[in-house]
């Protein structure tokens, strides 16, 4: 920094700013994150943008993904509407739609909006006799062919068409269908779809006037656990001379906090509909990837592993307080602390102040206070007496939760094991690894993203609680050196009640899949942090 | 040939990345970095909306520096930056002391004046000239140069414990 740049024009920084610039310039910035913001950015220029749709930065930008939802919610609502109980008011109406060979729902825009020349609305396409769905949005396409349990989607950026089993998690939006076939009409389990999250909490039925104009509202509050927050609301007004609905408006709010959304849909019955993708404007040039998984061996075996690995991780722990201290590889130094506390009243993590351990390590390199010879008692006392700061802390923090990662390539923010499922995800299974820890199997998972992919790789011990006594992550597009982020748990314990926990781990960054973490502080320009974990039992 | 008016998608391409990079500096977050970007863009979108922009990098490079400033004010990081948003091993300094220097920084310049703050950001993080900075502020070179001196003066002696010598 101070060497080049800059340094040309103005006066070379002085050595801490200086040093503290480089630290700053020295954090990366990922591919991944980079996409994201294209992503988001790009997707203002589409037509939730022009009907002012109000944003949330809690979405984190998934404009596309939010509207694509949408899309999906519309189709799988008129599927509600088709599967009811011939019991409920919906019925008739259900037995219309049946009736029709297409129902389509197209995005209402207000009276004179400017679409640009490029851009044509988004629709939603469903016909129950054909047993076929279909979506658009800008130049994106859907099609879904349940008789076939295909799934054919086109992202237009790739041109390239993905095709996946309509079953799959992937397509865990359908879901919501799935949930009420099962529920309201068993009969059309044929649809096969995946588990879904989403509920009917409650329906409504209305009879509206406008001047000379009827028509009868249906509405239905709906909660999608997968959703922030979790409860939308759909209305259908239905024609009551034809029992058809005529338009749909979907109420939402797309983060805690903000207003509620709406997007109304007009619904028409066009009697023929697209037979495939490519008669959604999909060019047939477009390349076709078929990801539909294939079931390996190592299948049942893992997921034996993984159910024994969730079973294990969620056992209860005792009461405890623990005190948290990182340090370098053979320093004594503490760069940070934290005090852990778990009782009747949850899991409490808080950092301890870090200016006041500053202040205190300060004194230490001083040579004003003297460290005796056990120093990491000392330290520990020391700690205990220091006031806490912020609260919070990663998983690593936590002593019973260290040798139990979150491992990538679940399904939903509550896995903690790869989806075995997802087109995404690969995962295999060596039960006698040559490297890593004695008495692991190693699992490897590799996800596949928009930008690349993310290798992961875990040394579970069975014998020792299923803990992940090590693992590594490299999310990379291409290699480079000590890209291998790796977390090694060196030492653990059990609890009086025999639930494992860590008691001293390390993380840092390894050149080879199983290599030794560096030994020694700012080799080769990596460091690795030595957590160690005091943990006394109430 | 008269200039065009670049498309939207062609504006995103272009600066998307430094828009991101600028944040994630300051904030030190890229959950955080990412949502300052967010709004950055909407906030251009509108300008793209009604009119011809004069340059589009230096009205993004300042709406990146004032929103990211603002966040980093507003208080703690959402969130570390995620090992899955590490491209590449961190640092070229002790990776834990360099992590401490760098959130001391933030914090510092978080406390500085805004024209402070901003000239700081841009001249050290996103090495621009002192021209470009001025363009980017729409501030003097001198007002640049001013306002760096002080930063700088401010920013030492809010690092000074951080000296080679103090530590381990």
């Amino acid at each position: 920094m101070s060497a080049e740049g800059v340094a040309s024009e103005f006066e070379p920084l002085e050595p801490p700013l200086d040093d503290a610039v480089r630290a700053v310039l020295a954090e990366p910035l990922s591919a991944d994150a980079v996409a994201r913001v294209h992503e988001r950015a790009m997707n203002l220029d589409a037509p939730q943008e022009i009907v002012h749709r109000p944003r949330s930065r809690a979405r984190r930008g998934r404009m596309f993904a939010a509207y694509a939802a949408a899309g999906l919610a519309a189709l799988v609502l008129v599927a509600v509407v088709l599967t009811m109980s011939s019991h409920d008011a919906w019925a008739r109406v259900a037995d219309t739609l049946r009736g029709k060979a297409w129902v389509r729902l197209t995005l209402k825009v207000p009276p004179g909006t400017k679409i640009p020349g490029d851009l044509s609305l988004p629709e939603t396409w469903f016909s129950a006799k054909q047993r076929t769905g279909a979506r658009t949005f800008r130049k994106a396409a859907g099609f879904v062919d349940f008789a076939h349990q295909e799934t054919w989607q086109y992202d237009p950026q790739k041109d390239t068409i993905s095709v996946t089993s309509t079953r799959e998690s992937v397509n865990a939006d359908f879901g919501f269908l799935g949930l009420l076939l099962t529920l309201i009409s068993p009969g059309e389990a044929a649809y096969e779809l995946p588990p879904t999250t989403v509920e009917i909490v409650e329906r409504d039925r209305r009879e509206v006037a406008d001047g000379d104009r009827r028509w009868v509202e249906f509405t239905f509050a709906c909660r999608d656990a997968r959703r922030k927050p979790a409860d939308f609301r759909v209305t259908f007004r239905v024609d009551p001379q034809t029992n058809l609905p005529f338009e749909m408006t979907s109420t939402e709010k797309l983060a805690p906090g903000d207003p509620a959304t709406e997007r109304t849909y007009v619904v028409d019955y066009p009697e023929s509909g697209p037979a495939d993708i490519y008669a959604l404007g999909v060019p047939r040039t477009a390349k076709v990837v078929d990801r539909r998984r294939k079931p390996t061996a190592d299948e049942p075996q893992l997921q034996e592993l993984f159910a024994a690995y969730d079973e294990v991780r969620k056992e209860p722990m005792e009461s405890y307080k623990a005190v948290v201290m990182m340090t370098l590889p053979g320093k004594t130094d503490v760069l940070s602390a934290y005090r852990v506390r778990l009782d009747a009243e949850g899991l409490q993590v808080s950092a301890v102040d870090h200016d006041r351990l500053l202040a205190l390590r300060q004194e230490v390199w001083s040579g004003k206070i003297v460290v005796p010879q056990d120093a990491e008692a000392w330290w520990k006392d020391q700690i205990l007496k220091l006031p806490l700061g912020l609260p919070g802390g990663s998983d690593l923090v936590v002593p019973h939760e260290a040798s139990y990662p979150k491992m990538t390539g679940g399904s939903g923010l509550e896995a903690y094991v790869p989806d075995l499922k997802s087109p995404d995800v690969t995962v295999s299974l060596d039960k006698q690894p040559q490297i890593g820890p004695a008495g692991t199997v190693l699992v490897r998972v590799r996800v596949e993203t928009s930008s690349g992919f993310n290798d992961a790789a875990y040394w579970i011990a069975p014998d020792r609680g299923y803990q992940v006594l090590r693992s590594e992550l490299r999310s990379k597009k291409e290699r480079t050196d000590w890209d291998i982020y790796a977390t090694v748990v060196d030492e653990v314990a059990q609890s009086p009640g025999g639930r494992w926990y860590a008691t001293k781990a390390r993380l840092g960054y390894v050149r080879q899949s199983g290599d030794e973490l560096p030994e020694r502080a700012g080799e080769d320009g990596v460091s690795t942090s030595v957590y160690r974990y005091y943990v006394d039992f109430q | 040939m008269a200039n065009r008016e670049p498309d939207w998608s062609e504006i995103v391409r272009a600066h998307g990345a430094r828009v991101l990079r600028i944040a994630v500096r300051i904030t030190g977050s890229v959950h955080d970095a990412e949502d300052v970007a967010q709004d950055v863009f909407v906030e251009a979108y509108r300008f793209h909306r009604s009119g011809p922009v004069q340059s589009w990098a230096g009205l993004l490079v300042r709406l990146a520096t004032l929103r990211s400033i603002d966040r980093l004010r507003r208080g703690r990081p959402a969130g570390r930056l995620a090992d899955a948003d590490r491209a590449t091993n961190v640092g070229p300094y002790e990776e834990a002391v360099g992590r401490e220097l760098a959130e001391r920084l933030r914090g510092a310049v978080g406390r500085l004046p805004d024209q402070q703050a901003a000239v700081f950001t841009l001249v050290c993080f996103e090495q621009l000239t002192r021209d470009e900075v001025a363009a980017s502020l729409d501030i003097s070179p001198q007002a640049v140069s001013t306002a760096l001196y002080k930063a700088r003066q401010r920013l030492l002696s809010e690092l000074s414990v951080f000296e080679r010598g103090n530590r381990p």
